[in-house]
């Protein structure tokens, strides 16, 4: 996505997205548990997929990429770049959680 | 001429479900039929009476592309037009939704701002061009 899905919104739907947002971080540490805890590809592939699709709606484009990333490198069974897209997942997510602005 | 107002949406992630609704409720003022899978969409469908689905592909249950078939047999869906939603947007990837009979793809993340549009965009090029 080219802009933040909150450019041009007006101050009362701009309330409502911001609320969404709170939300979606609010879900945030259940999405990690279960990536973190799946044991099977298919899971894992399962939640990052839904990350990947979701986050950049919320205005996380970060997380969406490195989701995506991670996606791709599970696809192809490269575990050392999976291994590291995780922690950098992990790093974006705890952002959010701490109330970084989105896309940082 | 008719206006697209009546939209159902196929998801079962709940949080791209809220956000599909914020984007096509709120800043769009469509009415919506928020389905959390395929079933319930079917079952909906005929006396929702949608003038364009959206519909995501990766479900459990019945996926987008069976969910559209089973759609297209209800007599009132045959001629709706129909967007897929989904996280993979490789050229070959869409080129094989599209050839399920869907109107077009909407990859996903997308911009909930800019959904209303594209969904209409979709819904002017769709209509009429499936048979009925």
């Amino acid at each position: 996505m080219a802009a933040s899905p909150a450019e041009g919104l007006s101050p009362e739907t701009l309330s409502k997205f911001r609320l969404l947002q709170q939300r979606f971080v609010m879900g945030l540490p259940a999405r990690w548990t279960e990536i973190s805890a799946a044991t099977h590809q298919a899971p894992l592939q399962d939640a990052l997929h839904r990350l990947a699709g979701g986050a950049g709606s919320y205005g996380f484009e970060r997380l969406s990429q490195l989701a995506h990333q991670a996606e791709k490198h599970l696809s192809s069974g490269d575990s050392a770049k999976l291994a590291d897209t995780l922690a950098l997942l992990k790093s974006a997510l705890d952002s959010a959680l701490a109330g970084a602005p989105p896309g940082s | 001429m008719s206006e697209l107002q009546r939209v159902m949406c196929v998801e079962d992630d709940p949080d791209i479900r809220l956000i599909v609704e914020f984007s096509l409720a709120t800043l769009g003022g469509f009415e919506l039929c928020m389905c959390p899978d395929g079933q319930y969409a079917i079952a909906q469908a005929p006396s929702f009476k949608p003038d364009l689905v959206l519909l995501d592909v990766m479900m459990p249950g019945l996926n987008g592309p069976e969910t559209l078939v089973a759609l297209r047999l209800l007599p009132q869906m045959q001629g709706v037009p129909v967007v897929f939603m989904t996280a993979k947007a490789m050229p070959n990837e869409v080129e094989a939704l599209l050839q399920h009979g869907a109107t077009g793809v909407i990859v996903k993340p997308f911009d909930p701002v800019r959904l209303p549009e594209d969904i209409r965009i979709y819904w002017e090029h769709g209509r009429g061009s499936i048979a009925g």
